[in-house]
């Protein structure tokens, strides 16, 4: 069965496709011989419980007035027993700091080279977006093991 | 007869995405998976708070990973830690497209002890699984 309305193809029609094909075929390493590589990464902890970590914050005393907050101190147990163990120990001067930290990583790459065509790798275009968001809590005890302070940081 | 070839555009245009889920459809898998440290030791059910010793830990639990050392005692920590990733790789006649996604889970132990060498605080997280 024929095509009626297929156009005609003649011979300089089917010479122009062959060749548009090969030019195509040619240019494509050099137009696309790009890599669009996406990377997405989680490290860390998980989110911490927002209600354990507003417990825990409520309970602990302010700094500018120690009697209208938390009837008694938290200690370190507490801590450990309410968020897990942190992910990071940092040393004070008279005490620590347990950090509660998620990180996401998120990566765009376009790179753009020639170097599966030619083996030569010649540099076209190059472009890296990049975003890491942390969200991270921290809770400072003094030398005695008492919570001092808390903080949370959410991207 | 002359035979006929089905040439028409409905046949080229059938032709045409068939090659290009061909050639769309190159492409490879990764999968990367890595643990280190070995698992949480069972019998923390067992540890006790005041009363359990150091030495009664270490025997029960075996050594930690690390230890920090605290204004009001000893840290310990007990560490696994797996990252999985997983990337796709499409290669329609060059590598084009490449996505990667991936994790890290840790199960840690951390156990508290005051100056005198008793438990004074469990902490455990159980991510992987």
């Amino acid at each position: 069965m024929s095509d009626a309305n297929a156009p005609a193809r003649t011979p300089q029609t089917r010479l122009a496709h062959r060749l548009g094909l090969t030019v195509a075929c040619a240019l494509l390493p050099c137009c696309s011989g790009a890599i669009y590589s996406k990377f997405d990464f989680r490290t860390g902890q998980p989110a911490q419980d927002g209600t354990l970590a507003a417990s825990l914050s409520a309970r602990v005393p302010d700094a500018d007035s120690p009697g209208a907050r938390g009837a008694e101190p938290v200690s370190k147990a507490t801590v450990l027993s309410v968020l897990g163990p942190p992910g990071e120990v940092l040393p004070l001067a008279a005490g620590d700091v347990f950090v509660y930290r998620l990180r996401l990583t998120d990566v765009d790459v376009i790179n753009l080279n020639t170097s599966i065509f030619t083996g030569i790798i010649v540099p076209i275009y190059a472009r890296i977006d990049g975003r890491q968001r942390d969200r991270v809590l921290s809770v400072q005890f003094d030398a005695s093991g008492r919570v001092t302070a808390l903080s949370e940081a959410t991207p | 007869m002359r035979r006929q070839r089905a040439s028409g555009p409905h046949a080229r245009l059938l032709a045409a995405a068939c090659l290009a889920v061909a050639l769309c459809g190159v492409g490879g898998c990764t999968i990367v998976h890595r643990s280190a440290g070995a698992p949480l030791p069972d019998g923390v059910g067992k540890l006790e708070i005041g009363r359990t010793t150091k030495a009664q830990a270490l025997a029960s639990l075996g050594p930690p990973a690390s230890v920090r050392r605290q204004f009001d005692g000893d840290l310990m920590f007990w560490r696994r830690d797996e990252l999985n990733s997983e990337t796709l790789l499409l290669i329609p006649l060059i590598p084009i497209y490449e996505r990667t996604t991936g994790h890290s889970d840790t199960d840690t132990l951390a156990l508290l002890f005051d100056h005198a060498g008793l438990l004074a605080g469990v902490g455990e997280r159980r991510d992987i699984h």
